[in-house]
């Protein structure tokens, strides 16, 4: 097989593995032999995969139906509901599936008020709602602090958390089981900051979104089928292995010359394949980095299930994409840019500013300031990355274009 | 004495409700007090009072845009934050000398990274770490965010803050709960003491002033209303308000414009303000102060686990004051009260208590259509 030959099927096995995600994959799994859980937000799926517990994450879930079919009118459904109009639409759709009652009944949910304010809203939305009246439920309290008090006080949780599940489940976590999946999740993000490292190289050798596409992989799909987290693990060896062949053969991506590396610090969009192939072909502009697709190295200490739980809060809190960025003060998205920029060689920021993130709304200028200090050219676009319908990839297009024109990249 | 002009204590409130300075602060701070700032009803003011400070409540009032506020924020963020910020860009803030942002909403929490890095030279800002869910390790990890605040406040200001000026203070600030309290008790009856939109600026006022003459002016005015009749006005609906914000007249005035009477509310500046008291016979009153606003009124609604408690109190509410129909406000771009009032308006029907939920702007520009809704429901409420 040729390298591209490889990329191509790691791609279509994700593709095909992501259906777990999507609404028809929540029923799937509910009606798998094992507890199913419902969460509002990300898994922390070594907990689930450690105790055989499938976990699917509504926001998710919601996300994935974004790019559906359907779509536009099932956000509007949403809207009609009298939630806030402008919120998030990945959260709309997921308030849809609660209003349509398309969900299946779970043994378990868990909310919390993280990453923002509207997913912590369908958590709430979760906790009351009517058909789940009787299903046990609990609810993490995400910090906004970066202190060790802080992971603390959050693996501490997590521990109250694995005795509801146990009580709502009746699976038991043990010990050799949960540092089994700790140190295949160590391993896992090893990997990926192997592929991140060595995307670095000009040109850059595989398209950097592959590390959301594993991390999705490792982490969400896994926590909805705890076969999956292996597979997930050799899924990325193979990644990182194309990768630095390329590196070494000084290959750049199939059919792309590049010209440009930008970062675009937000969620990708589910209409991005609209958007990034466009700019690829027409202006050798390669997207390095996305929230998805960086991450940093929070390992697991396995030498004590108090040190597990805690650096599993911290792994959550400080490396969870979404999580990191809104949760805390500006000071890490703004220096997380500045980094990301120079150790990616990226020449240009945009700034997507989706309109339901009331967080990089509230801080694009200091993300602003930032770039400008660092002479890093800076685009602030203003889009909805689940509705195409308030700014359309070909307005984005355009716009982003006369960017690079007018700051002399093209 | 004239049944519309009851009280000079009333004009008074009237007076600082409507405007951010006040000649209460140039007072105290003509004597070399400071005024330390501050966003949202879970801070404890208790806290400040003990360090000698005067706590005053960050809001918009007076504001007439966004403009210098729009380089900062978006207009998919909220209009409340946006006005406040905006009016400490103008300088409106400038007699502030510290600020405490919590980590409550998304947006008023980046008030916090914005002011600090803007032109206000508040010359003290602190970040306050709160709880979004209400149990008892949440307590106790907002007891220890309490404890590091009264050490960064001792630190930055040299004022020892100890558990006696503490307890004092808890003192101070539960007599205000108690007597605030009791004007919302006068406005049960069938002939309310105070309309909505005077309750909101006897609340307000609360929060702008030093607690101790705030006290002293609430009692003289209680006497005024106890003494003096109302002006037995008639109306067609008696409303509550819920929702978040609320340190403006907006919505009561439009209410009240249209003849009915606000007896009540459940917002950020009113109602919640005065639930219950801080308990005082525990040793240690950091850990009084954390449970009352963690266990005993989780009301923010960004306090998950605690929806349920909320609303009881809100429909027990409505019924003590006989209320013919709620108008549930949010703010555009709020998520927290987007959610919050759609999961109430089913548990308010189930209680058969109508409702309509209403979407605004800190300054409305639509208060024609908001009349006309609000005008509308009291017509379906009316008695």
């Amino acid at each position: 097989m040729t390298d591209q030959e490889i990329l191509d099927q790691l791609n279509a096995e994700a593709n095909e593995a992501f259906k777990a995600l999507t609404i028809y994959g929540v029923n799937e799994n509910a009606r798998k032999d094992r507890p199913f859980i419902i969460v509002s937000d990300d898994a922390l799926p070594e907990i689930p995969v450690a105790m055989d517990v499938s976990c699917s994450i509504m926001t998710v879930a919601g996300a994935m139906g974004t790019a559906g079919p359907g779509a536009a009118e099932r956000i509007d459904k949403a809207a009609e509901m009298g939630v806030e109009n402008r919120l998030c639409s990945s959260v709309k759709m997921g308030a849809y599936f609660l209003k349509a009652n398309i969900l299946p009944a779970p043994d378990m949910v868990i909310t919390t008020n993280s990453p923002c304010d509207a997913v912590d809203m369908l958590g709430q939305m979760m906790d009351n709602y009517r058909p789940w009246a009787k299903v046990p439920r609990f609810r993490l309290d995400a910090p906004h602090g970066q202190t060790e008090e802080d992971f603390e006080y959050f693996g501490g949780q997590l521990k109250e958390m694995v005795h509801a599940i146990e009580t709502a489940t009746g699976k038991k976590l043990t010990m050799e089981r949960f540092r089994e999946v700790a140190e295949e999740s160590n391993r896992q993000a090893s990997l990926i900051m192997d592929f991140q490292e060595l995307t670095r190289a000009v040109p850059c050798p595989v398209d950097p979104d592959m590390a959301r596409v594993g991390w999705e992989l490792a982490r969400w799909v896994a926590a909805t089928d705890p076969s999956v987290f292996p597979r997930a693990t050799e899924w990325l060896e193979r990644l990182v292995e194309v990768t630095e062949r390329k590196v070494r053969e000084k290959k750049g991506m199939d059919g792309v010359d590049e010209k440009i590396r930008f970062l675009w610090y937000d969620v990708s969009p589910s209409w991005g394949s609209k958007l990034f192939p466009r700019l690829r072909k027409e202006f050798g502009a390669v997207c390095m980095k996305t929230y998805y697709s960086f991450h940093g190295y929070f390992p697991i200490d396995t030498t004590s299930l108090d040190n597990m739980l805690k650096s599993v809060a911290k792994k959550y809190l400080m490396g969870t994409p979404m999580t990191r960025q809104a949760m805390h003060t500006s000071d890490v998205f703004c220096e997380d840019i500045v980094h990301i920029c120079r150790d990616y060689k990226c020449d240009a920021m945009i700034m997507p500013c989706h309109v339901g993130h009331r967080d990089t709304n509230a801080y694009h200028k200091m993300a602003k300031d930032a770039c400008r200090e660092n002479d890093i050219p800076f685009f602030f676009l203003g889009c909805d990355v689940w509705d195409e319908r308030f700014m359309t990839a070909d307005t984005v297009f355009d716009r982003i274009k006369t960017f690079f024109e007018t700051t002399g990249l093209v | 004495m004239d049944a519309n002009n009851r009280s000079r204590v009333l004009e008074k409130f009237k007076s600082y409700s409507a405007s951010i300075p006040n000649p209460s602060i140039d007072q105290f701070k003509s004597k070399g007090g400071k005024v330390m700032g501050y966003f949202c009803s879970f801070i404890p003011e208790e806290l400040f009072i003990a360090a000698g400070f005067l706590p005053f409540r960050i809001r918009g009032t007076g504001s007439l845009g966004t403009e210098r506020a729009d380089e900062y924020f978006t207009s998919s963020n909220c209009s409340f934050p946006r006005h406040c910020f905006n009016q400490a860009l103008s300088g409106k803030y400038d007699f502030l000398d510290g600020l405490i942002v919590g980590t409550s909403c998304d947006t008023t929490r980046y008030i916090y990274d914005n002011w600090k890095k803007s032109q206000v030279k508040t010359p003290f800002a602190y970040l306050l770490g709160f709880p979004h869910v209400s149990g008892e390790v949440m307590a106790g990890y907002y007891r220890k965010e309490l404890a590091k605040l009264k050490t960064a406040l001792e630190e930055n200001f040299g004022a020892a803050i100890t558990d006696d000026a503490l307890r004092a203070s808890v003192r101070l600030c539960n007599e205000t709960r108690s007597l605030q309290q009791k004007i919302y008790d006068m406005r049960k009856s069938d002939n309310p003491a105070v309309t909505g939109s005077e309750m909101v600026s006897i609340m307000v006022a609360g929060i702008s002033m030093p607690k101790e003459e705030y006290n002293r002016d609430i009692k003289e005015l209680m006497s005024d209303l106890e003494t003096t009749p109302s002006a037995d006005k008639a109306y067609s609906a008696r409303l509550m308000i819920v929702g978040s914000c609320g340190d403006d007249t907006v919505l009561s005035r439009i209410a009240e414009d249209q003849g009915a009477m606000v007896v009540t509310d459940h917002t950020c500046f009113g109602g919640k303000l005065k639930y219950g008291a801080v308990d005082e016979t525990v040793s240690d009153p950091l850990e009084a102060l954390a449970h009352y606003h963690v266990l005993t009124r989780p009301f923010c609604a960004k306090v998950g686990g605690a929806y349920p408690l909320r609303a009881k109190v809100i429909i027990e509410t409505a019924k003590e004051f006989n209320v013919d129909g709620i108008l549930g406000q949010r703010l555009g771009c709020c998520d927290t009260w987007g959610g919050e009032l759609y999961i109430l308006k089913d548990d308010l029907r189930d209680a058969g208590i109508p409702s309509l939920m209403i979407e605004r702007e800190y300054i409305p520009d639509t208060e024609g259509q908001l009349a006309t809704r609000i005008q509308a429901f009291i017509e379906t409420v009316r008695r």
